[in-house]
């Protein structure tokens, strides 16, 4: 019981009566009813990346049929479709839930957790967020793909100018929304609240506390989106007159709302990218992060001032001139805390002795691009500029740079470095190297012609262009990078599988790295460590190796774990949730009495499960 | 469930805390629904009934939920959420409501804005409650502008107006338009000839009919200005006017 | 038990069940707060941003409908006294049913459970009655942008005071079965912090809604 040094070579295996394993569920069982933080971790990671290379398709689809001018390759209809999905696959179903996946594999092993703080809720989630993908994805099957575009504007969603694919998309995103409720409520509780001894939360690791900062955002974004979709999904179900101008009805009402969610989501992208690049900067620099304090509080003052920027997407909408300045100068404020950021990470690389393994690789080009990107968007800032820019290539080229140059640059970081961690084994370097060289050269050529693009007046969403628009060697080029960008994927797939295969085998630190993580098996065990650390500064396996040592809580003799227990319930709670949902939209195929027997039906399956959910032994 | 299990044995009961609470809670409801038999106080609903509302708040959230003597990180999680929500609801409200002006500028321009004539001229429901509500009365009594009409000289700043607010209706020379606006020089009238009956007229418009009120778009110097010189046409009887329709008064 | 027990009260009663059982983990609590407080805290919090921002729809329309009736054509100042009366009372209650739990007398808290369970049905049901009058009087859903925003923000306050009568009744059963015991009482208060939550979001909309229409 009482605390010792760390020597995890000599450390015992706890006796098997020190933990109980789960149940001997394996197989499909085992990861339909796991309530295992790292097994959730991975099925949405593997989701993420299916969706990834989904949205990917999409958009190789889309800048073929742009490649040229005049081109007939896909009709209207099916580009804004593809559009549409695009957008809506890569934010929802592809980047968050890859942040999803490493917050659910990550944040208990960093703060020296056994697992979350509400197992069965975080199994609930995941499946609540695939039944949201899957009906999203439905509507190419029943009625085509929505395509009023990823923010969907009314009335162009109303029922009067788009079909059934909208019905799908309201639906998924509220079931989404209703899995980062669930999700976010959870981590809160589990970073604020199951740290180990010792680890205050100026320990934290700067990627856990970015986990911290966007589960408030989505706690506190994801319902007013969630009010919008629902009054959006009343105006087509009922006949309602939120958005219907002829009845008074004002389409700002439905901008307000999706921003108000659209602005803290961006944040919701970009930062868990920015704490993965903290991480992996001083591991491969050989230096503390500089100025840790100051990386964390930009990233709350940037979650924070997130909330009041939300008007700047919507300069064109004519909300007068003191709006617009408000929202113009909140807009350009943000850029300081980023700032901040990209100057403790380029002082954390001043002076280090540098290596370049893959994951390094992604992290050091996530700065300038990243930056690009920023710059772009303080150039929006400014309601005058903004208003020649609005809607046209300039922003996809924008947005671009931090979605695609940031975010996912900084997840592709996250990847080859807990790659290891996840599977015990190594991705391969060289793969790895392949892949970052294409992906940055694709990702270039696609995207920093579009800047020129915009500024030579090529609008977003049209679906083609006339020869003497003069747009086209730059659309040729896009699309060729797309077309590298997609390879490179490819490229990425195949490394994760041959490497999860018969990749390298890892040891507990292949990367010789600081944080708590590190000092469990590779992969972890079930109950992640058989000792309880106590965390005494920010870098506390550095500690454990370059000082005196780390401390430890060894366990007494006699005493257990209590590690939670698989469960069917989750899961059947969550199914009969998107039976509600379904029934919704079978009253769009089927009018009649349906709706009402579908949501009775699946009302009561929902009460019914979650009485046997809370009725199971604690 | 609980990370920290209960304790029975070091439990003080709150109970004569929550009788307490629900008695004040109780008469402070009555009080607000009492508070709206009193006409007396009626400039004062507004304010009263909102601080009463807070106060009822406060006292559920401080003693039935204990946030006033629990950890502060509750009240982290919640309070700040909370004023999250009111920051958004005042945000929204400055935008699209017209007493939130200047913010509210922008909007109000856009269509969404119509007259509270337009909004309820097609209801069934009590228009005259609605008109009670809804009529503005000219600032000046009928006297003052009868002497108002009489001293002016200069009715230039008026004609201006009336190019841009009138005449698409009733003819830049005021001599009307067929099944738009009547005639303005001639000596009849369908809603009074007086000044107070113009500036009546052009504030409020006339329900049912293409005479839009006009208090949205001009103020009350403006109104004036134009009902006195609308008055300075009457007898003009310009060539190709329309035909009398209303009421004759006297001319000049 | 976890290592380090010793800070937590030591607890073994999931040992009943083989040790298989759900317990959320309770072993690193770092804030010294019961997760499943913390996580209703969080949640309600979010919940306000839920109901604000159905206000603010609310507020965005107001009087911006081009056809009756109005509000004040339509609210009726007796009845929805009356029920605001009853939700209230039904706080009151559900503070009574938390304290007796707490004091380990979890059969009185079983019945103050109970009791709360009825004053929230019995607000539905006033509720249930208003809309149909409504309706009745020319306001449905359809009618103008009054109808769709009141229905929408009052019709949605309801669902979260029926999900908080199955969470009471949910509640009930437990105790009465032996699941929640007096340790347990922490359960039993978050439903209530779920319930008070609904209960001030009442507070804001009658007078915000209802008695600011009268003040006119």
């Amino acid at each position: 019981m009482s605390a010792k040094l760390l020597d995890i070579e000599s450390l015992q295996a706890p006796e098997p009566h020190m933990h109980f394993e789960r149940p001997g569920k394996t197989g499909l069982v085992d990861w339909l009813t796991t309530v295992d933080h790292k097994k959730i971790g991975i099925l949405y990671l593997l989701s993420g990346v299916f969706y990834l290379l989904c949205g990917g398709l999409e958009a190789i689809l889309f800048r073929i049929q742009l490649a040229v001018p005049d081109n007939t390759f896909l009709g209207g209809e099916t580009f804004n479709g593809l559009v549409t999905m695009h957008a809506t696959s890569m934010v929802f179903l592809a980047i968050m839930p890859m942040t999803a996946g490493f917050a659910n594999f990550l944040v208990p092993l960093m703060i020296g957790a056994r697992d979350v703080a509400f197992p069965r809720l975080n199994s609930w989630s995941y499946w609540t967020f695939l039944g949201g993908s899957l009906v999203i994805n439905a509507s190419f099957v029943f009625g085509g793909a929505p395509s009023a575009g990823w923010f969907g504007y009314a009335p162009l969603t109303g029922a009067q100018y788009s079909g059934s694919g909208v019905d799908f998309w309201w639906a998924g995103l509220a079931l989404l929304s209703a899995s980062s409720l669930a999700a976010s409520v959870n981590f809160i509780v589990t970073i604020l609240n199951l740290r180990a001894p010792g680890l205050t939360l100026l320990r934290l690791p700067v990627l856990g506390w970015m986990m911290l900062v966007i589960q408030f955002l989505l706690a506190l974004s994801f319902p007013p989106i969630t009010v919008g979709l629902i009054l959006l999904g009343f105006d087509r179900m009922f006949g309602t007159l939120f958005y219907e101008v002829s009845m008074g009805g004002d389409p700002h009402l439905w901008q307000h709302l999706f921003w108000l969610f659209g602005h803290p989501e961006v944040y919701v992208l970009i930062l868990p990218a920015m704490g993965i690049v903290s991480e992996i900067l001083p591991v491969f620099a050989r230096r503390p992060l500089f100025g840790q304090t100051a990386v964390i509080f930009s990233g709350i003052f940037i979650g924070f001032v997130g909330f009041g920027v939300w008007a700047h997407h919507m300069f064109t909408s004519g909300m007068g001139p003191v709006a617009d300045a408000a929202f113009a100068a909140t807009t350009a404020i943000i850029a300081i805390p980023t700032g901040v950021k990209i100057f403790n990470w380029l002082g954390t690389l001043w002076g280090g002795k540098m290596t370049y393994p893959t994951p390094m690789l992604f992290a050091v080009s996530f700065i300038p691009i990243f930056t690009l990107g920023g710059l772009s968007g303080l150039m929006h800032a400014s309601p005058p500029l903004d208003l020649q820019q609005h809607d046209s290539y300039f922003v996809v080229a924008h947005f671009h740079y931090v979605l695609v140059g940031g975010a996912l640059q900084g997840l592709f970081a996250g990847v080859y470095f807990y790659f290891p961690k996840f599977t015990g084994r190594m991705m391969s370097d060289k793969l790895g190297k392949v892949h970052f060289w294409t992906f940055l050269a694709g990702l270039n050529l696609t995207f920093f012609p579009q800047h020129m693009l915009g500024n030579n007046g090529m609008p977003r969403r049209i679906y083609t262009y006339p020869a003497d628009a003069q747009w086209d060697l730059y659309n040729m080029l896009g699309t060729v990078g797309a077309l590298i960008m997609g390879a490179a994927t490819l490229v990425f797939v195949y490394n994760m599988i041959v490497s999860w295969r018969s990749g390298e085998k890892a040891g507990r630190d292949p990367w010789d790295a600081c944080t708590l993580e590190w000092l469990t098996e590779s992969p972890p065990k079930v109950q992640n460590f058989d000792f309880t650390p106590i965390v005494l500064s920010e870098r506390p396996v550095w500690d454990h190796k370059y000082t005196e040592g780390m401390e430890i809580v060894a366990p007494a003799k006699g005493e257990h774990f209590h590690m939670p227990s698989y469960s069917w319930k989750p899961m059947i709670c969550s199914g009969f949730v998107i039976l509600l949902v379904i029934g919704l939209l079978m009253n769009t195929f089927m009018p009649g009495n349906w709706l009402w027997v579908i949501s009775a039906v699946s009302g009561l399956g929902v009460v019914g499960s979650v009485y046997a959910w809370v009725s199971e032994p604690v | 469930m609980s990370g920290i299990l209960h304790d029975v044995e070091s439990y003080h009961s709150h109970k004569k805390l929550y009788t307490k609470t629900a008695i004040i809670l109780t008469v402070v409801t009555a009080a607000e629904i009492g508070l709206l038999f009193v006409p007396a106080l009626k400039p004062f609903f507004t304010p009263m009934l909102v601080i009463m509302a807070v106060y009822k708040l406060a006292v559920v959230v401080g003693t039935f939920m204990h946030l006033g003597d629990d950890k502060n990180v509750f009240r982290l999680v919640f309070l700040a959420p909370m004023g999250m929500a009111v920051a958004m609801i005042y945000v929204v409200g400055l935008m699209v409501m017209p007493h939130f002006a200047p913010f509210g500028d922008g909007y109000v321009k856009l269509a969404t804005h119509k007259s509270k004539d337009e909004r309820y001229g097609t209801g069934e429901y009590s228009k005259e409650a609605i008109a009670a509500r809804d009529n503005k009365p000219p600032h000046l009594s009928a006297e003052k502008y009868t002497a108002l009409f009489a001293s002016t000289k200069d009715f230039s700043a008026g004609k201006k107006l009336w190019g841009a607010n009138c005449a698409s209706c009733h003819k830049a020379d005021g001599g009307g338009m067929p099944g738009l606006g009547p005639n303005m020089t001639d000596d009849c009238y369908l809603h009074g000839g007086s000044v107070y009956d113009i500036v009546n007229t052009v504030t409020n418009g006339v329900k049912g009919k293409a005479m839009i009120a006009f208090k949205s778009q001009l103020n009350e110097e403006e109104i004036d200005q134009v009902a006195l010189y609308v008055r300075s046409m009457r007898g003009k009887n310009v060539a190709g006017g329309k035909k009398c329709e209303g009421d004759k008064v006297a001319a000049k | 038990m976890s290592a380090i027990a010793a800070e937590a009260p030591h607890d073994d009663h999931g040992a009943d069940h083989g040790g298989h059982g759900h317990e959320e983990l309770v072993e690193n609590n770092y804030m010294k707060v019961p997760n499943v407080k913390l996580a209703l805290w969080t949640f309600l919090g979010s919940e306000c941003m839920f109901f604000g921002s159905l206000i603010a729809t609310y507020f965005f329309y107001l009087e911006k409908s081009i056809s009756g009736p109005l509000p004040a054509e339509v609210f009726s100042i007796e009845i929805t006294s009356i029920s605001t009366f009853v939700l209230l009372m039904s706080s009151f209650t559900m503070a009574l049913a938390v304290d007796s739990a707490k004091s380990g007398a979890m059969d009185k808290a079983r019945n103050w459970l109970v009791v709360t369970a009825l004053c929230g049905s019995v607000f539905v049901g006033f509720q249930v009655y208003e809309f149909y009058h409504f309706f009745h009087m020319g306001l449905a859903l359809q009618t103008s942008l009054f109808g769709s925003t009141f229905y929408t923000m009052t019709g949605f306050h309801g669902a979260h005071v029926t999900v908080g009568v199955i969470w009471l009744l949910m509640c009930a059963a437990l105790v009465n079965n032996g699941k929640i015991k007096a340790e347990r009482a922490v359960v039993i208060e978050s439903a209530g912090l779920y319930w008070h939550f609904v209960d001030i979001v009442w507070i804001i909309i009658f007078t915000f809604v209802y008695l600011l229409e009268f003040a006119k």
